[in-house]
């Protein structure tokens, strides 16, 4: 651990915590405001597309018809990006001749894109079509960020508006909220963005891949392509699929310490913005900055650990004559990058639902991987994916609420709004529903031939493989222990299947909280409510997560990257 | 082989009791008023 | 006050402990057991280990010692008792509360009034709308309202108050109580209750829990719960398949260990006692709760409305000041208006009476020949004419116009001072001798002592009080001020009371309110929390949603902490329920694991003494915490008026980090003792 290694971590906490208001109000002008910035250009654009649809931007929605537009649309989604990957042989844009994709990776490829997982089973630069990147993946990077950031405010929108008791129940209206957010938010930060990292070296061309003679006079093929415009919705959208195979890690997406800083920040620009927004919409930015401070808090401790953990030496390469680990666990890291700022990436793409990587995780030392496996198993909450986070975390919020409340002898409110039965059963359902996910396969997958076929590493290792791999797909993260080689059928197919699950099993409960919040009536805040824009309560919540997510996840940990650590500890490899 | 058939058995015995549990517990979580 | 039931049998009664343990074995039934999910899971998982048991015991070699399978499963099987052992327990101590009660209830004969002639029938064959007659020396048969008569009525039966009350027919003061008995006189009562739905027919079957049905936060707290218990049980389930791949072998009995462990047995097992104990608990304060909603409503209360008079206030008027005019010594005017009340037998003639004796040591005897003139609605005064003297006392403005009949004159002055009275919220009575007028005497509306106290601690809890009064604003502001209440409520109809509680409760707060007259029985309906007196209408009584025995209108106060106390004590043994897992964590997983991976022994932070006392240890912590929590769960967590914050703050420490801290402790204690017995 040096100086300059803390001072990057600390200089990022500090430029987030100032992003977190200004991002946090422009989101708040677009979604909730009387007239969105840029009106004037955006807004005859907007109701474009409005008359192109047929939808009436003025008449809202109610949780269910709000869900359902949601999973129409994304079913959509699915199918389409389904279509064009079969069908990539006999599509133009294809200058490499790239086959159809087959069957299994053209599903789980489809359900990652439109769930905002983006898992790639697949290395894109020899896979997909040029067409296959932009219009049926690349496009999805927008549509899928903005579902998130929708169903985040239809909740939001649930809990914080004071509604008459004859008013209709609604939450927003979807196609507005999608519209919104890609139009007013995704598109022109992306537009600068991209200008931005193609400045720095990013590609973005549509050339044929290029074969070159390397120093050593070797030929090596280059791939190329439309690398700048993916790279930033990737980020942004707390997407991750990376062109390249090795993701963040590639000098052609990631050139500069201060490409790396940037895609770093916009990762948590968006999650972190909208406690803000939250805030805001509360009536009390308290409110927000008490959500934030738990994220904060969650972030920094996992940072800590990961480059605390990784700036040691990796006790399974200490008997490999002549590897130097005086600066820390290298393998797998970017020289460019260094220890400090993989572990922060690590960090930050697994707390967010991002997945982009600039180093290998599966290289990381026992308790240095724990972080990001950890991280995406508290339910991708720290921030977490674009709109996912804040909606995720919210439902720990009304499971905080419910337990301070029964503490303080006073029936458990959340902005005035009391939680009864209802919402607890729902939110019930939504933190079951990921262990779930995450156990069953994964347990299935170690005990079933077809599932330990894959792996290129037995003993714990391999364990903890296997579950960060259904955890990242649970948690719609997208990143991978590699070393698992998850192109097979059977791997496809229940990963495709995680992937749904954990986005809209947990969705439709989450909307249904928001849709049983609206309507309740407002009880004013006296001397005995617990009050909920406070240190005590973030703390109370940082408590909570870590319970349950620790409770849950504890004994298959054990068996994973904790057995492995006491092992590589004592000196033993597999 | 007789101890590979019985620790199978085990493991499909817990498998149902579990399942059983798991169903009843659901029941017991979306039906709570009739506990 | 002689309240025979209002001291609590100590925790453990002797005579309490035998019923409830044979009633903890009989609750052993699974139908029982699977009404609470947490309890249930624990029971199957006893049947697993011990059918794994029998399995061991006919020779099939598994590989676990005997006496750890064993331990194990009369640890779990101890679990499910010592949870039954605290329902039992709590239910034992509301059967002995009822068995009292029904005593009263042995079936009594009735003379029910058919066609104006009496025929004599049992109680029980009593239906709503009959008339019976009862006379001095027997039992009120049923509940019901007097219709003809007057009568003293021995309550102490239900309110443990042995001096009699006066109920008579019309007013407020016309319901009976079956189980009462009537000491003088003879009353007809209009039967309000048939059979078994009498006030102490429900009283009785909900302190003995039979009519107890689970509360709103109840149902909330038991889908956390069985959630919970749904995550454990992947968590465990699937880590067989994955200890299969790490080559370990686990053995059921440490899964079902594991397990049982996990899921919140100790809020599970407490949970419903902790609910008959706070019903108890009230019932104890002398207040008849009609559900259980209702008090954990009262622990959400955020205004309380109070009559003023006979709550907030004595209920009559006392002379608190003699105020004579200019040239008026003050022992004169003390002296008339003693005069003019030597036969006033009206509180407030009395109280002059009384007032006068303090002040001057006056002891006024009757003159000879004195006529008494008592008030009337028409002269608005009262005195006595003695000597061809004719001594008045009265409202002001009567005795002006006395004074001015007689041919005397009233100096502007008697205006000022009655002026000045009314606006300190008192109310002034004029005194004049003949055509001499003296001075005024200030009567003033006297505050309950104490009453200050107790709204400064409403106060503290975050409850406002708003006093209902009758008087003009001026006087209700005086009076409020001096009582301490938040605001008040002037010149109050029933309408306005009823407006008050809707505007209050449409602004999202939660409304209790105190009331004994027929008229309060639409507020006591539309209230959140109805608190109706003993001493009130039947009406008064069915609108409310409960009745205070001891007619004191501030035992909102008492209600509203046990409603608050009964989720605290939830919510404190959920957390610390939860906070125990961390413990027991590391107590079995290492133990589980070690023998395939022996690196793992770190990770044994305990250092308990084998694998198996390690496992066996934390199931008899998990049993034995039980039943060290039972006491708490009886008596309830302590609330204290501190503010959410703060309470929170305390109950996080003290249940939370409390949580995480004693099972280590007491894990490695009975590692400790099992390893000195040679159990390891």
């Amino acid at each position: 651990m040096t100086g300059i290694g803390w001072l990057q971590i600390v200089v990022y906490g500090v430029a987030l915590a100032a992003l977190t208001k200004p991002a946090g109000i422009y989101l708040y002008r677009v979604y909730e405001g009387e007239r969105p910035p840029f009106a004037r250009f955006l807004g005859p654009v907007e109701r474009f597309f409005y008359r192109l649809y047929g939808v009436d931007p003025r008449r809202e929605q109610t949780w269910s018809e709000y869900a359902i537009a949601m999973l129409v649309f994304s079913a959509f989604g699915v199918l389409v990006t389904y279509a064009l990957l079969r069908l990539q042989d006999v599509l133009p844009a294809n200058p490499q001749h790239f086959a159809a994709v087959p069957p299994d990776l053209a599903f789980n490829t489809a359900t990652s894109f439109t769930t905002n997982t983006n898992w790639q089973s697949y290395s894109g630069e020899s896979t997909m079509s040029y067409l296959s990147q932009m219009a049926a993946l690349a496009w999805h990077n927008f549509t899928s960020a903005a579902v998130g950031i929708g169903v985040a405010l239809a909740v939001a929108r649930g809990l914080t508006r004071r509604i008459a008791p004859d008013a209709p129940r609604t939450l927003g209206n979807f196609w507005v909220d999608l519209n919104r957010g890609i139009l007013y938010v995704l598109l022109p930060v992306c537009l600068v963005y991209a200008l931005f990292l193609a400045s720095q070296g990013v590609l973005q061309t549509f050339a044929p891949y290029r074969e070159v003679t390397t120093l050593e006079g070797l030929k090596q093929v280059l791939a190329l392509g439309p690398v700048a415009s993916q790279e930033a919705i990737k980020m942004l959208g707390t997407n991750g699929g990376g062109f390249f195979n090795a993701n963040s890690a590639h000098p052609f997406e990631n050139p500069t310490p201060l490409t790396n800083f940037v895609q770093l920040l916009s990762i948590f620009v968006i999650p972190a913005g909208l406690t803000y927004t939250y805030g805001r919409m509360a009536r009390d930015t308290r409110q927000g900055w008490a959500i934030f401070a738990a994220m904060f808090v969650l972030w920094a401790a996992g940072v800590a650990t990961a480059y605390w953990a990784e700036a040691h030496p990796n006790a399974a390469l200490a008997p490999v004559a002549g590897v130097d680990q005086s600066a820390g666990n290298l393998e797998g890291k970017e020289a460019r990058f260094g220890v400090s700022a993989s572990a922060l990436f690590a960090t930050v793409t697994t707390d967010a639902s991002c997945g982009a990587v600039n180093s290998m995780h599966d290289s990381f030392t026992p308790l240095g991987g724990l972080v990001p496996l950890a991280n995406i198993q508290l339910g991708e909450l720290v921030f977490g994916g674009v709109g996912a986070g804040l909606y995720a975390i919210l439902v720990y919020a009304v499971l905080s609420v419910f337990i301070a409340g029964l503490m303080v002898g006073r029936t458990p409110e959340y902005l005035g709004k009391k939680i009864e039965a209802r919402e607890m059963k729902l939110a019930m359902l939504y933190v079951l529903i990921f262990p779930l996910i995450i156990l069953g396969f994964a347990a299935w997958g170690v005990v079933a031939p077809y599932g330990t076929s894959s792996l290129a590493n037995s003993g714990p290792h391999g364990l903890s493989e296997i579950l960060y791999a259904f955890s990242s797909a649970a948690g719609n993260n997208g990143s991978a222990f590699a070393g698992l080689n998850a192109n097979t059928i059977w791997w496809n197919t229940a990963m495709g299947i995680a992937m749904l699950a954990g986005r809209f099993l947990m969705i439709v409960p989450i909307l249904a909280i928001g849709g049983s919040m609206v309507g309740k009536k407002v009880v004013a805040a006296g001397l005995g409510t617990f009050p909920t824009g406070t240190p005590l309560f973030s703390g109370l919540l940082v408590g909570v997560i870590v319970i349950v997510g620790a409770l849950t996840f504890f004994p298959a940990l054990c068996l994973g990257p904790l057995v492995e650590h006491f092992i590589a500890s004592a000196g033993k490899v597999y | 082989m007789r101890a590979g058939v019985a620790v199978s058995l085990d493991y499909a015995l817990g498998a149902l009791f579990s399942l059983g549990l798991a169903l009843y517990l659901v029941y017991a979580l979306i039906r709570p008023e009739r506990f | 006050m002689a309240k025979a039931r209002a001291k609590a049998p100590s925790l453990f009664d002797k005579d309490l402990l035998a019923p409830a343990l044979v009633e903890s074995f009989k609750k052993l039934s699974p139908r029982l057991v699977a009404k609470n999910p947490v309890m249930f899971v624990v029971e199957v998982g006893s049947v697993l280990t011990t059918a794994v048991l029998i399995r061991d015991l006919l020779g099939a070699a598994s590989g676990v010692p005997i006496w750890f399978t064993a331990n194990v499963t009369v640890w779990l099987w101890f679990t499910v008792v010592f949870a039954n052992f605290a329902e039992a327990v709590a239910e034992g101590r509301g059967k002995a509360q009822a068995s009292s009660l029904r005593r009263m209830r042995r079936d009594t004969s009735a003379r029910r009034l058919v066609n104006g002639r009496e025929e004599e029938v049992s109680a029980s064959v009593l239906r709503k709308g009959d008339l019976v007659v009862i006379e001095a020396g027997q039992l009120v048969p049923a509940d019901g309202e007097i219709v003809e008569g007057i009568a003293s009525v021995d309550e102490s039966a239900i309110t443990g108050e042995s001096a009699p009350v006066i109920r008579e027919s019309g007013g407020d003061r016309s319901s009976v109580t079956g189980g009462t008995r009537v000491l003088s006189d003879r009353i007809v009562v209009r039967v309000t209750a048939g059979a078994g739905e009498s006030f102490l027919d429900r009283m009785i079957a909900l302190v003995e829990g039979a009519a107890r049905q689970k509360t709103p936060n109840e149902i909330a707290l038991h889908i956390l719960l069985v959630g919970l218990t749904l995550i454990f049980l992947f968590a465990c389930v699937t880590l067989a398949p994955l200890a299969i791949y790490s080559g370990v072998t686990l053995s059921a009995t440490a899964l079902v260990a594991l397990l049982v462990c996990l899921i919140p047995t100790t809020i599970g097992g407490l949970l419903s006692a902790i609910g008959i104990a706070g019903m108890d608990r009230l019932l104890r304060k002398n207040v008849l709760a009609m559900s259980g909603r209702a008090i954990e409503a009262a622990g959400d209360v955020d205004v309380l409305l109070l009559d003023k008079t006979g709550t907030i206030t004595l209920g009559n008027r006392m002379a608190t000041e003699f105020l004579p005019l200019a040239g008026v010594e003050m022992r004169e005017l003390a002296e008339a208006a003693l005069a003019a009340s030597l036969a006033d037998e009206t509180p407030e003639g009395r109280s002059i009476v009384a007032l006068a004796r303090e002040k001057f040591a006056l002891h006024g005897t009757e003159p000879v020949g004195a006529q008494f003139v008592p008030f009337t609605a028409m002269t608005r005064m009262s005195g006595i004419d003695v000597g061809g003297r004719s001594i008045r006392k009265g409202a002001v403005d009567a005795v002006r116009e006395h004074v001015r009949q007689l041919g005397g004159i009233v100096p502007a002055q008697l205006d000022e001072i009655a002026n000045k009275i009314g606006d300190a919220g008192g109310t002034p009575l004029a005194v004049a001798d003949d055509k001499r007028a003296l001075g005024v005497v200030h009567l003033k509306d006297v505050v309950k002592s104490g009453i200050l106290e107790r709204f400064a601690r409403f106060r503290a809890m975050g409850i406002r009080t708003v006093m209902i009064t009758g008087d003009n604003p001026r006087t209700a502001a005086a009076i409020a001020r001096e009582a301490g209440v938040d605001s008040f409520l002037a010149e109050a109809t029933p309408e306005a009371k009823l407006a008050l509680i809707r505007s209050e409760q449409s602004q999202g707060r939660l409304v209790a309110m105190t009331g004994d007259g027929t008229n309060d029985a639409p507020a006591l309906a539309q209230a959140d929390v109805g608190v109706a007196m003993n001493t009130g209408t039947q009406a008064a009584k069915e609108a409310g949603n409960m009745v205070d025995l001891d007619s004191d209108p501030t035992k909102l106060l008492e209600v509203v902490e046990v409603g608050k106390q009964l989720l605290m004590t939830r919510g404190a043994l959920t957390t610390f329920s939860i906070a125990n897992d961390v413990a027991k964590y590391f107590a079995i997983l290492p133990a589980m694991f070690v023998g395939v991976f022996p690196e793992i022994a770190p990770l044994n932070v305990m250092r308990l003494a084998s694998p198996y006392s390690a496992v066996l240890s934390a199931v008899i912590f998990n049993a034995l915490i039980i039943i060290a929590l039972i006491p708490l769960s009886l008596r309830g967590v302590r609330y204290r008026p501190i503010g959410a914050a703060a309470l929170l703050r305390r109950s996080l420490v003290l249940y939370g980090f409390g949580g995480i801290v004693a099972p280590f402790v007491g894990i490695k204690a009975i590692d400790l003792v099992l390893a000195s017995i040679g159990l390891k």
